[in-house]
């Protein structure tokens, strides 16, 4: 596969706290890489600096070789952040339209996403009045309307209980089939070892581990560990 | 795959100003700002009227009062009063919510995701709240349609540049408060920042009548200041242009603040190249000289005929006044003729010679006190009146130009005896409920 992004260096400073410390990874066109690491991590800040929504103190992205600076980031990924309650005044059908007319996707491809997730019976209802499981799912449905070919998800499991996680994994696997790469941001081992094809493991700011299930499993020496005994080992 | 910036269809665009139109008529404070604008307005409108007709009764018995009974003074200026007092105040809540909805509560990290680029989204955001801000006329606008129900003159010039001054007035507050909610992380604080900068623009009035030109200068800098002059019924370009450039440039800066990727060094560095550009353009906006007299008496204005001829001054000509700032005589002089004589020639300057104080009671010591030198072409001549009838002979005598036959501009004034009274219930009841009943209707599901 070819690498379809390149994370070079990406440093990000707090004041007196190194968030990110010279992070190192590359994605694959057409895989689910997963990034993995506990609360804290720096996932959240990492993938914002990512899609150029926050500065970064140091390091490069590119794009199929070539430096993609931040200002153009959206032309290729789209961050789907997690805990925005975006227009909480204005209906589910409003906003939905709006990102749809944004990214001038048909209609039809709309009316799929609501049905895909189930949000018929909320079409009317104001952002604010959600549960918090709709509110995931009015979220997820905008990333799924998003043209960008690389996709990234922050958190995209959270607030979802077992039934809707496998749902939302099942809607997630039909994108890279359809030529999209997903890179999620997972603190749930056991949702990440299901879905992920390759693994990027951070803690405290550092890159731990990069790789397959398998080349974790050879790194920690724990050739039967599951993803959860591979991280601790590792980080 | 499609790149999101590679589309020009421009129905993205209908969909961004859409969504912004609804974001600002979901908003209760929209809607609270029109429910408290009607009563203010109307009490406005009301006290006007009656003060108006108070005026008119003696204007009836003494006819030659008549001619101070303008409507734009009487009754517009008033009435906008109270549409001032709350563009200054309630106005910034709402245009603060147009960026803070976004910023506040973390959609910005979707929109700056979608193919819109800062300038387009700050400027349709500006477009939507524009917008909105006709929707505020509306008390303001009733209260002219019932002054021509009872029968009040109305002069379409005048009330349109006053309407123009108060959009132009708006539009510097939407840009303060774009500004203000695109540094701040909360409603509050950005509500506090707006406010230091308008309730901070009044303090400077303080300093307008202040003996030292300097202190004087600097209240003339204020936004109520600026609004003066449409106020008056005079439009100048150069006033309109400053109130652009002082808008565009807060706007320009929100969009310098709004992105949360880019540095605090970057932003900065582009600040500065923002506010040099607007302080260069704002200067020489001041340079613009257009100015057109809207008024029905002509307040601004000689007769054409003598505008006409002193149009025909091409040197320098200078106006040596030895007036303290203070002293009415020169606030008599300035709006009489120098201001208007500023207009008309291009190339006068005026010299105010502050006395030098001594005495008791710090009176003026120097003989030429009061005394207003006019110099032109190396030939000079001296008067104490500030009236234009005495003085443009001298003019015309320093410029060799015939003195031209005034024709005289009578003006009968509009005087009118009516009780506004019964309009409360528009403005009190009517008006307030219609806006509670549009803020139940967006909020009813």
């Amino acid at each position: 596969m070819d690498a379809l992004l390149v994370v070079d260096s990406i440093s990000k400073v707090h004041g007196m706290v190194t968030a990110l410390d010279r992070v190192r990874f590359s994605v694959e066109g057409g895989e689910i890489l997963g990034l993995i690491g506990p609360n804290g991590a720096g996932k959240t800040t990492l993938l914002e600096c990512l899609s150029g929504l926050i500065p970064c103190d140091g390091g490069h992205v590119l794009w199929r070789g070539s430096e993609l600076p931040p200002h153009r980031r959206k032309e290729q990924m789209f961050y789907l952040p997690d805990g925005v309650k975006p227009y909480g005044d204005q209906s589910v059908k409003a906003v939905l339209d709006f990102f749809r007319s944004a990214f001038a996707v048909p209609d039809e491809e709309r009316q799929k996403t609501v049905k895909d997730l189930s949000l018929d019976s909320v079409l009317r209802k104001r952002i604010d009045a959600l549960s918090k499981g709709y509110l995931r799912r009015v979220m997820l449905s905008i990333c799924l309307l998003a043209p960008q070919p690389l996709l990234i998800l922050d958190e995209p499991f959270d607030g979802f209980d077992l039934r809707q996680t496998r749902m939302v994994m099942t809607l997630l696997r039909p994108l890279v089939a359809a030529g999209k790469t997903l890179l999620l941001s997972v603190h749930q081992l056991t949702d990440a070892e299901r879905i992920c094809n390759r693994f990027v493991l951070l803690s405290e700011g550092q890159v731990r581990g990069i790789g397959s299930l398998d080349e974790l499993r050879k790194q920690a020496t724990l050739p039967h560990g599951t993803l959860e005994e591979v991280f601790l080992a590792l980080t | 795959m499609r790149s999101p910036n590679a589309r020009t269809d421009v129905k993205p665009w209908f969909a961004l100003m859409r969504k912004e139109l609804r974001g600002l008529m979901t908003s209760k404070a929209l809607w609270v700002m029109l429910i408290l604008l009607s009563p203010l307005v109307g009490f406005s409108f009301i006290q006007a009227v009656s003060l108006y007709a108070e005026a008119s009764r003696s204007a009836q018995e003494f006819p030659d009062l008549a001619t101070g009974m303008v409507p734009l003074d009487g009754i517009l200026v008033p009435t906008f009063g109270g549409f001032y007092i709350a563009m200054t105040l309630l106005f910034p809540f709402v245009a603060i919510r147009v960026i803070g909805m976004e910023k506040y509560t973390g959609a910005i990290k979707l929109l700056l995701q979608t193919p819109f680029g800062i300038p387009k989204i700050i400027a349709i955001k500006l477009m939507a709240l524009l917008v909105c801000w006709f929707l505020t006329l509306v008390p303001g606008l009733s209260a002219v349609v019932i002054w021509q129900a009872f029968g009040g003159h109305l002069y379409w010039p005048d009330l349109l540049n006053l309407l123009l001054g108060q959009m132009l007035y708006s539009l510097v507050i939407a840009g303060i408060a774009f500004f203000a909610a695109s540094i701040t992380d909360n409603y509050g604080t950005a509500a506090i920042v707006a406010l230091s900068f308008t309730i901070g623009s009044w303090v400077l009035d303080f300093s307008l009548g202040h003996k030292l030109l300097f202190w004087s200068g600097l209240g003339s800098l204020s936004l109520t200041a600026a609004l003066k002059g449409f106020e008056q019924g005079l439009f100048a370009l150069s006033r309109a242009l400053q109130l652009l450039v002082l808008s565009l440039g807060f706007v320009t800066l929100s969009a310098v603040w709004f992105h949360p990727g880019r540095s605090v060094y970057t932003k900065t560095i582009n600040s500065m190249m923002v506010l040099s550009l607007a302080a260069i353009s704002f200067v020489m906006a001041g340079d613009a000289r257009m100015f057109k007299d809207t008024t029905e008496d002509r307040r601004h204005s000689f007769s054409p005929a003598v505008e006409k001829s002193l149009q025909r001054i091409d040197q320098d000509f200078r106006i040596t006044v030895h007036l303290a700032p203070d002293d009415p005589r020169l606030v008599d002089l300035d709006r009489s003729l120098i201001s208007k004589l500023q207009r008309l020639i291009p190339r006068v300057s005026v010299v105010i010679v502050e006395p030098k104080r001594g005495g008791l009671f710090g009176a003026a010591s120097d003989d030429a006190y009061g005394q207003v030198f006019y110099e032109y072409a190396g030939r000079k001549e001296q008067s104490r009146s500030t009236n234009p009838k005495e003085v443009l002979p001298l003019i015309f005598g320093l410029a060799r130009l015939p003195v031209p036959e005034e024709q005289d501009w009578n003006f009968a004034g509009h005087p009118l005896v009516v009780d506004a009274y019964p309009s409360g219930i528009w403005f009190y009841c009517v008006l307030p409920l219609l806006f509670a009943s549009a803020l139940w209707f967006t909020h009813r599901w």
